[in-house]
């Protein structure tokens, strides 16, 4: 594997709760091996098929770009709805995305948003980089669940058994990946807009000041030929009104477009970056968060450990999107670890986020894996097959000019925080006031209990002064 | 005139001789009436410096010379507006004028058109940095959106978290605790992140001092404002010098104000253009 020997960084871009249809599913709609759209897919609502359909505004206007609105649920009961329907089937059919989201208090006007996919043209920028470098179709959120599950899978191969965001006890004790990068001597970041979520890790806390920077110096990073070994990148969740901030990580209904935009961002930095010929990105996302995908998840091996929920984490979440960046990587790739068609449940197993421990683990001789689940997971170095680092993909790309406008700004401001923002903004009441000093003892680690805010700049406010405090800025 | 009368004056009538405006006025035309009374004089300047120290006063403690771009600001804590600031200067110097001129000389017909018209170049400039500041999107507006988003829309939000945080902390300290204390700590620490936050905001809009407001913006010094304020004070030290000078001798009622000529109000205007047009893109302090 030549990758094994030339990629010296890794960044990890993880944005929020879109489906590998949703983005993608159009990408190659001629080619029959690969697993997108055919265009007859579909969920029924009241005896009526609803199909997967597009708007036709290309480029996208600012309500085709925060398709679904309202938001989908997320939750693990709503997941688990979307997947087998409602009553449920005995096996994951794909066909009660429809029914969950019209079962929501109070009942959405549209019966068709979680059906709502992009054409590449209207999101050229993840369409493009998809195929120069490569997709993968069989990348699976690690666990039927909410983001935090699934994020702490990425970082530790497990949620030690919680379904949903506001159950976990704080810091989340599973040692990490980036304690294993620590341990190795290799060189670590976590570049973040406003509230980073990865800083819950009890892993993490003694060194955060230390690893911990905003997004704008990862550019600067990257320019300079600074990056760490690994990069993680954490999208901006929450509406900023004091710095005109809009979320650019795609979390329905937040418009994707500015996701497009940190995503060109990102892979602009990195590929005139002195160190882009060493250089694998990553772009994926947490969960689907209600957005319809039509292959059903695959069954999965168990992490191991408790399971205070009695769910065994022993099947994947829906499809996400996985673009595969680096001058390793073929154009055109169609990144796989098994045959096409529905997965068997017996290795080899699909990709999912463990995938990104079990590369890093290989990569820079971390040691044995942190839990069941990375150990089985493939890794991204074979796909990488390139013998010298030559794919050098576009120089740049080119996001849809969009800027959030006051009234849109307001508007997000005073909305109810999602799942995600509430979680973060209780998540940040248990963070320590000050950076804890080298060498101190961690806390215990103990449940959420502050409240849910009323609003999203609320909720803001609250996370970020929080965690602001914490890391020392 | 008295020798108490000529020491009080002869410092700025050498200014104002050395301007050359009041050359223009030292001669005194047919029909100039008799020197001052001296009693009627004593009183006009007392009515004067009143008049002088009740706006100053006023002006610091309200808004009236401030610029309330963020009305979450306490009035004491708004900045000064050069605009607001020149409006309210040259209205003192001429409205003081007339109330002195009319005291000691028993006579109100001493307006010229060269007063009003610094009065009408100041007005303009004040609307105009008004308009200006409605106009354009600035840090300002932001820090007044994200705050009216956290439900500050004033001071009196401020004021009424604080008076929240105070009523909790008491409840707190009742014997015994109260069943909700629990509950009561988050409140109080919800509100105190408010108001951190609020101040953390607010830091950059808050007053430096009368000078640094009215010459600095977020970037610093600003030359745009240095020579709006420098040509205001300087036209403004001759008029009042003019007048006194003028007051004391036996120039007619109607040329006791100083007559600028073209040259020196197309000057004040120039420069207050030059503030204006700077303003637009300057960031707002």
């Amino acid at each position: 594997m030549p990758a094994l020997e030339g990629i010296e960084h890794v960044i990890v871009l993880m944005l929020e709760n879109r489906s590998f249809d949703c983005m993608l599913g159009k990408l190659y709609p001629s080619d029959p091996s690969f697993e997108g759209l055919r265009g007859g897919e579909n969920n029924v609502w009241l005896n009526q098929p609803v199909p997967v359909w597009s708007s036709t505004n290309t480029p996208l206007d600012s309500t085709s770009a925060c398709i679904p609105d309202p938001d989908p649920g997320e939750s693990f009961t709503d997941m688990t709805m979307q997947l087998f329907g409602q009553p449920p089937a005995p096996t994951a059919t794909m066909a009660g995305f429809v029914q969950n989201y019209m079962a929501q208090t109070p009942m959405p006007a549209s019966s068709r948003a979680p059906m709502h996919y992009f054409t590449p043209e209207q999101v050229p920028v993840i369409s493009t980089l998809a195929k120069s470098f490569g997709v993968c179709d069989q990348w699976y959120a690690s666990a039927p669940c909410q983001t935090w599950p699934n994020r702490f899978f990425t970082h530790t191969g497990t949620s030690q058994g919680f379904v949903n965001n506001d159950q976990f006890p704080i810091p989340f004790p599973a040692p990490s990946i980036f304690g294993l990068l620590s341990a190795a001597g290799r060189s670590w970041r976590v570049y973040f807009h406003d509230v980073p979520q990865s800083i819950l890790l009890r892993d993490v806390w003694l060194r955060a000041p230390l690893h911990y920077r905003f997004f704008s110096t990862f550019l600067s990073d990257a320019i300079n030929g600074t990056l760490p070994n690994y990069s993680f990148i954490e999208p901006h969740y929450f509406t900023d009104l004091f710095l005109n901030r809009i979320p650019n990580d795609q979390h329905p209904p937040h418009n994707v477009l500015y996701g497009e935009q940190l995503i060109a961002a990102v892979y602009n930095a990195v590929r005139n970056s002195p160190v882009w010929k060493k250089s694998l990105l990553v772009i994926t996302y947490d969960e689907h968060g209600g957005c319809f995908d039509h292959m059903p998840p695959p069954a999965a091996v168990s992490p191991g450990g408790p399971l205070p929920q009695g769910f065994a984490f022993d099947r994947y979440g829906v499809r996400v999107p996985a673009v595969i960046v680096s001058p390793y990587m073929p154009p055109g790739s169609r990144v796989r670890a098994m045959p096409t068609g529905v997965p068997s449940p017996a290795a080899p197993h699909p990709f999912d986020h463990t995938s990104i421990i079990k590369t890093l683990r290989l990569l820079f001789n971390l040691g044995g894996p942190l839990t069941n689940r990375d150990a089985a997971a493939p890794d991204l170095l074979g796909p990488l097959s390139l013998i010298d680092p030559q794919n050098d993909g576009p120089a740049t790309v080119t996001p849809v000019p969009a800027t959030p406008t006051i009234a849109q700004l307001e508007t997000r401001a005073a909305a109810s925080p999602n799942g995600m923002q509430s979680a973060l903004s209780q998540m940040a009441a248990q963070l320590p006031p000050q950076p804890l000093p080298p060498g101190a003892a961690l806390p215990p680690p103990s449940a959420m209990v502050a409240p849910a805010q009323a609003t999203v700049a609320r909720a803001h406010l609250n996370a970020v002064s929080q965690v602001r405090a914490f890391l020392g800025l | 005139m008295s020798r108490l009368g000529t020491r009080t004056t002869i410092g700025l009538l050498s200014l104002a001789l050395a301007s050359g405006a009041l050359a223009q006025q030292a001669t005194n035309p047919p029909g100039a009436t008799k020197p001052v009374d001296i009693t009627r004089l004593t009183i006009a300047i007392v009515v004067v410096i009143v008049a002088i120290a009740a706006i100053w006063l006023y002006g610091r403690r309200t808004t009236l010379l401030k610029d309330n771009l963020l009305p979450q600001i306490a009035p004491e804590r708004q900045p000064y507006s050069l605009g607001r600031w020149q409006m309210a200067f040259w209205f003192v110097i001429i409205f003081d004028s007339f109330v002195a001129i009319y005291i000691a000389r028993d006579d109100f017909n001493s307006l010229n058109p060269q007063a009003l018209w610094l009065m009408g170049i100041s007005a303009a400039s004040g609307v105009s940095a008004v308009v200006v500041d409605v106009l354009k999107d600035s840090p300002a507006d932001a820090a007044n959106r994200g705050l009216k988003a956290l439900g500050l829309q004033n001071y009196d939000d401020v004021e009424r978290t604080r008076a929240e945080i105070a009523q909790r902390e008491a409840l707190l300290k009742t014997v015994p605790p109260p069943a909700n204390a629990p509950q009561l700590a988050v409140e109080i620490s919800d509100r105190e992140l408010l108001l951190a936050a609020y101040e953390r905001v607010i830091r950059p809009f808050v007053s430096q001092g009368w000078y640094k407001d009215l010459t600095t913006d977020t970037n610093g010094a600003a030359l745009h404002r240095v020579q709006t304020l420098v040509w205001t004070i300087a036209l403004g030290v001759v008029f009042i010098a003019t007048v006194i000078a003028n007051l004391t001798t036996g120039v007619a009622t109607h040329l006791i104000m100083p007559q600028f000529d073209t040259s020196l109000l197309l000057l004040l205007g120039i420069s207050n253009a030059g503030y204006i047009g700077f303003k637009y893109p300057e960031p707002q302090q």
